[in-house]
């Protein structure tokens, strides 16, 4: 390389401000890394799960771009008939209908592959030489995906457990077409014989003629008020997305967060930096350097950082991605896609820019050093003692009441495109205000400490360490202003997860009344059992009661995930003793009209507009959708999208379905469960594929998804105290260095080593006190914004919160003692004592 | 797109195994479908579907117009059953299944415009009664009807770019084929149809292509055979032909193969215009004069000769591009075309003849 002087002078600089500082300069670097890590970790493995759900659920749909579906999930299959004649007025080419099930281990779909060939012609099967024929009724063709989970060959049988029966097929052919995704297909007259699905398809694919546009369709459909709701390829991609979205973005908000307090730590490190070498700095400004060579320098400190942090962070979160994608699965443990085994799909866009804004970040550190150096009069930061010159001039409190304004009015606006963006920005605009309000909190503080501490007794040093304190507010303020920050996030999370966690386990008790229960959810997309199975149930012996519900999806809107129903016996005189209800129920008025009464979770309300006491519409039936009695909200942190609550009688009436798919039993005192769970499946054989699980197993369960889910949350807590502690041994040991001459007069005027040392210990510790009470205040409030925003405008549920005093007490003397831990460390090594005599005379 | 390319492909693949045509090395239990036994046909009843039969099909085909402007054109219609249990509830249960081609051959434009439909029988927009001749595959259509003076059957079908509909009338008793219509396919006795042709049709048709319509007469034929078993061992495929003479006569002749083109059994039937069985015509042996090859690189022996007695009778197509790429119903091309038959310069008459596995051995 071939270089010229001021350029070998800049790099061999550069060189000297990282080797010199190398471990401030490292920790800083992986700070970044840290904060890209995690954003690179989460987006990939979303991005991962999503490719592939979506690649499942593109094979599932064989590439149509058009679907007809029913609100209530079943369509007659007399209706292909209609709209095989309505299809030339209405510019549809050809219809598939398909058939749908959803076995306890294969997703099957029923075709008729004619129309398929014409619809969706991925899907079609190729028969093998030796088969038993495309339309043998036991014939099932399975992808390359399914015949490796399943190790079976062709001819071989296969059982699927569909309801209560067990369903026995012959594997008879390959489907070419969706060779990673595991699913079977079958003739659809076939599929609805085997799986007892007579009169009904699930729906209609459609192709549509040249010239014909699915906006057209919806719009001649919507013309005609048709019941069945046409669903678009989009249509399908946003419900998708719907399901885990909210979840990813907060995931990626706190990833931005990390990026964030990674920042704070490059500021801290150039600047540390520049207080290091501002002699040497201030000599080049004399020689002749000019100011924008001087400024580069500090950019390119700041950029380097950034840069190295970034790449560095890219990879570890490519690492960190797998590592979570065996672990936690493709949703890193928030339970939206079942099972997913999802191969790693890296979008190097979003790696390049989350790389560069690292790199960016750096260079923003770097610019909040530099507004502090006054570049006129470089003679000055030549002379010693001048080191308050460099240090932060500390904001007004205006700026802080401002940032404090914004944060309430942005705490009024409502969700933009269904996340909380307003309300991200107003934890940020409050976080703001209070770290901008915090050196008149300090000046405030100690000005009104020493004027106290003035007739009090006290030793020696604490008056000197106050007096210090209260002269030199700004030298104060960046030792902690990043330890205020990361406490007061490490805070509201905190509040946040444990409020939501007692919520979560409070609601778990609540719903969980009985002793045992089958597992209920897996059976929504399947037929139910006989009612009569709860008589049977309720002779074996030590069981008190049994009650029987009925799980089943709506789809109540064409482009959003599915509603659960749950058909359950209600006691509609004191509803409160069967649902969670939040708030008060609103039972309809007993004028002698007969209403249906149904209960809506939250998120009804928040998506679908119900109101506890007004009257709405459920599509119960294929008839179209139904008036019901909204009798109140309920509050489900087990379905995020929505779920309503009726009683069975109501259910049945309405629907004519009178299976049911989950038993709860209660149990005598001193019954022992295994044994009862034995004479229970003993007693109803059709129960004996499903689950059973005691309500402790369930609560331990869903508790323990809950921890998973947070285990993010968590990582990121203590990435935060990290850079808290951080950032005030770095503080430390630049206040040390400024402060050189200062120890050196207290040396010399006799102050003792050990002294000196609990001077800069006091200091820390009186300064990290105030840190950690004023970083809980914000932190409270930032978590009530958690709670009462954040939360219900993503998830649509609401908690209680529930401050974690112990956990809080426990980080919070954490801190403080590693804090004055590592202050006195740093004061160990930093103030030696030879060596300070020296700095007394070091005035050039 | 690649995805597309294959998933056509299989379908194309999956589609070539549903041949209607049956397969005799299929390992279908003997008793599921009835043997074609000798039994007297009964009309109108035999006009229907045989729906216990493996196979049947309804072949109606014919010439329209005069000279260098003539159209040939065909309509069929294969009724398949399936060895899906028949016990399957299902309205959607796969036990029938109807397909169904159609061309129009334009020998002035060189043009060829085929159709082809596939289904499952469902009784209302896909049907093949059983009491007379009444098919209907959406807006296709075949259907006889006894007029006090004279029978007619009434078609109609349409594609890209073209439709016809067509009323042929007959005034000549059904021609049974073979033995009083049970007609050998092979030295095996259960190797046989049941066949008979209504020939000569008069036919007069309205057809439309790019927008215009024509009515147009001419004189059509009319095939109805159905079995169990079609092709015997060792059989890759046939050729069929059935002409209107000149003269008011017919000829009817088929031959099927093995791999290496041999005849492995082949019969010829001509009648005169009384329905005459005429001998003059036996021993007729099919040779290649030259040969076609199509789009998709099948080389198809036309023009063909019939040798017989000492005498040569060409063959002559209408237009040579008249293969049928029948992948997305019943499976597979093969070539379905108008022909004169020609006496070295003379016009003998007008037909179709079919020549089948050709590309592939018919994979049934």
């Amino acid at each position: 390389m071939n270089l010229k002087g001021h350029q070998l002078l800049f790099v061999w600089m550069l060189k000297g401000a990282s080797v010199q500082s190398w471990v401030r300069w490292w920790v800083a670097l992986t700070m970044v890394a840290i904060g890209v890590m995690l954003a690179v970790a989460i987006h990939t493995v979303n991005h991962s799960a999503l490719a592939s759900f979506g690649q499942a659920l593109d094979t599932v749909n064989g590439q149509a771009s058009v679907q007809l579906v029913s609100p209530s999930g079943d369509i007659d299959d007399r209706q292909i008939d209609i709209w095989d004649q309505r299809r030339f007025d209405l510019g549809i080419s050809a219809v598939s209908p398909v058939l749908l099930v959803q076995t306890d281990r294969l997703t099957v779909l029923g075709l008729d592959f004619f129309k398929a060939a014409l619809v969706s012609p991925s899907l079609l099967p190729s028969l093998a030489d030796s088969s038993t024929g495309l339309f043998n009724a036991k014939a099932i063709f399975l992808s390359a995906a399914a015949f490796k989970a399943f190790n079976v060959r062709l001819g071989d049988n296969i059982s699927l457990q569909y309801g209560a029966v067990p369903v026995s097929l012959v594997v008879s052919g390959e489907v070419p077409g969706a060779a990673s995704q595991v699913i079977g297909v079958m003739d659809i007259g076939s599929a609805q014989w085997a799986f007892n699905r007579l009169g009904v398809v699930s729906r209609l694919d459609l192709r549509l003629e040249e010239g014909q546009t699915p906006q057209g369709l919806k719009d001649a459909l919507q013309a005609q008020s048709e019941t069945l709701q046409m669903v678009a390829t989009q249509d399908r991609e946003r419900r998708m997305s719907l399901l885990s979205r909210a979840y990813r973005v907060n995931l990626s908000v706190l990833a931005m967060v990390a990026l964030l307090t990674g920042g704070f730590l490059v500021s801290t490190a150039i600047h540390l930096s520049i207080v290091r070498q501002r002699s040497e700095l201030a000599l080049l400004g004399v020689l002749g350097a000019s100011e924008a060579w001087l400024r580069r320098f500090v950019w390119a400190q700041g950029g380097l950082i950034g840069t190295l942090g970034g790449l560095l962070g890219v990879g570890m979160g490519l690492l960190l991605a797998a590592v979570l994608m065996h672990w936690l699965g493709g949703d890193l443990g928030g339970n939206y896609f079942a099972n997913s085994k999802t191969p790693m799909v890296i979008d190097w866009m979003v790696m390049a820019l989350l790389a560069l804004t690292a790199t960016l970040m750096g260079l923003l550190s770097a610019w909040l050093p530099l507004l502090q150096i006054n570049w006129r009069q470089p003679m000055a930061l030549l002379r010693a003692g001048q080191a308050e010159t460099l240090v932060f001039r500390p904001p007004t409190l205006k700026w802080s009441l401002l940032a404090l304004c914004i944060s309430m009015v942005l705490l009024q606006l409502p969700t933009l495109d269904e996340l909380p963006w307003a309300s991200y920005g107003a934890v940020a605009a409050l976080l703001g205000s209070g770290l901008l309000a915090l050196p008149w909190v300090l000046a405030k503080l100690w000005g009104k400490l020493s004027l106290v501490l003035v007739h009090a007794r006290v030793p020696a040093v604490l008056r000197l360490a106050v007096w210090r304190l209260a002269q030199a507010p700004s030298a104060a303020t960046p030792l902690i202003t990043g330890t205020v920050a990361a406490f007061s996030l490490t805070v509201a999370m905190m509040v946040m997860v444990s409020s939501f966690r007692t919520s979560v386990s409070d609601w778990l008790s609540m719903v969980l009344p009985a002793d045992i229960y089958t597992m209920g959810q897996s059976m929504t997309e399947q037929p139910g059992f006989d009612a009569s199975v709860q008589e049977r149930i309720a002779s074996v012996p030590q069981v008190k009661r049994v009650e029987t519900s009925r799980f089943k999806s709506l789809r109540l809107a064409y482009d959003r995930p599915d509603v659960v129903l749950m058909a359950k016996p209600l006691n509609l005189e004191d509803p409160s003793q069967s649902v969670a209800l939040v708030g008060l129920a609103k039972l309809p008025p007993k004028d002698g009209q007969s209403r249906w009464v149904v209960f809506g979770s939250e998120a009804m309300a928040d998506v679908y507009g119900w109101r506890a006491g007004q009257e709405a519409q459920l599509p119960l039936t294929d008839q179209g959708p139904q008036t019901v009695w909204v009798g109140g909200l309920f509050r489900d942190y087990g379905r995020q999208h929505g779920s309503v609550v009726m009683s069975t009688s109501d259910y049945e009436r309405l629907s004519g379905d009178r299976s049911r798919s989950g038993v709860s039993v209660w149990l005598s005192r001193d019954a022992d469960p295994a044994k009862v769970m034995s004479q229970v499946q003993a007693q109803a054989p059709e129960l004996s594929h499903l689950k059973w699980v005691s309500a402790q197993d369930v609560r331990q369960l869903s508790l323990k998804i809950f921890d998973r889910s947070f285990a993010m949350t968590y990582a990121l807590e203590a990435a935060a105290l990290f850079v808290a502690m951080f950032s005030v041994a770095a503080g430390v040991t630049g206040q040390l260095i400024l402060r050189r001459r200062e120890f050196g007069v207290l040396s010399h005027l006799g102050m003792s080593q050990n002294n000196l040392w609990l001077l800069v210990s006091l200091e820390v510790g009186l300064l990290l006190m105030v840190a950690v009470v004023w970083a809980s205040l914000l932190g409270g409030l930032i978590s009530q914004i958690l709670i009462h925003k954040v939360n219900p405008e993503s998830f649509h549920w609401t908690m209680n919160t529930h401050f974690a005093l112990e956990q809080w007490a426990l980080i919070s003397a954490l801190l403080l003692v590693i804090g004055v831990v590592t202050a006195r460390w740093s004061a160990r090594h930093g103030l030696d004592p030879e060596r300070l005599a020296e700095s007394l005379r070091a005035d050039w | 797109m690649k995805n597309r390319r294959i998933a056509i492909k299989t379908a194309a693949c999956l589609l070539a195994n549903l041949s209607p045509w049956p397969l005799v090395q299929a390992a279908a239990p003997k008793a599921f479908y009835p043997q074609v036994k000798p039994r007297r046909l009964v009309f109108p009843r035999d006009h229907g579907a045989h729906a216990d039969y493996r196979t049947e099909w309804w072949y109606l085909t014919g010439w329209l117009g005069e000279g260098p402007s003539a159209l040939g054109f065909q309509l069929t219609f294969f009724r398949s059953r399936t060895e899906h249990a028949v016990e399957n509830p299902s309205r959607l249960a796969p036990q029938q299944l109807l397909f169904a081609h159609a061309a129009l051959a334009v020998a002035k434009k060189d043009v060829f415009f085929s159709a082809n439909r596939a289904g499952r029988l469902n009784g209302t927009a896909l049907r093949a009664e059983s009491a007379d001749t009444d098919l209907q595959f959406e807006d296709w259509c075949l259907k006889r009807v006894q007029n006090p003076s004279v029978e007619v059957y009434q078609g109609c079908f349409s594609g890209n770019g073209f439709s016809m509909s067509f009323e042929a009338s007959s005034k000549q008793p059904v021609i049974l084929r073979g033995q009083d219509g049970l007609s050998p396919k092979g030295p095996q006795a259960q190797q046989a149809s049941y066949y008979y042709s209504r020939a000569p049709l008069i036919v007069s048709a309205q057809v439309k292509m790019d927008k215009q319509t024509q009515v147009l007469e001419g004189k059509a034929w009319l095939d109805h055979e159905w079995s169990s078993e079609l092709l015997m061992p060792g059989a890759v495929g046939w050729d069929w032909l059935g002409i209107n003479l000149l003269d008011g006569g017919t000829l009817m002749a088929f031959q099927i193969r093995n791999q290496k083109s041999e005849p492995l059994y082949a019969h010829v039937e001509a009648r005169d215009r009384t329905g005459l069985l005429l001998k003059n015509w036996n021993g007729l042996k099919w040779q290649a004069r030259g040969s076609w090859r199509s789009k998709s690189l099948i080389e198809y022996p036309i023009p063909m000769d019939l040798v017989v007695g000492g005498q040569t009778f060409r063959l002559v197509p209408l237009m040579l591009a008249q293969e049928v790429d029948a992948r997305a119903s019943t499976g597979g091309f093969y070539w379905e075309g108008a022909v004169s038959l020609m006496q070295d310069e003379r016009l003998l008459g007008h037909g179709y003849l079919e020549l089948t596995g050709y590309g592939a051995p018919l994979r049934m």
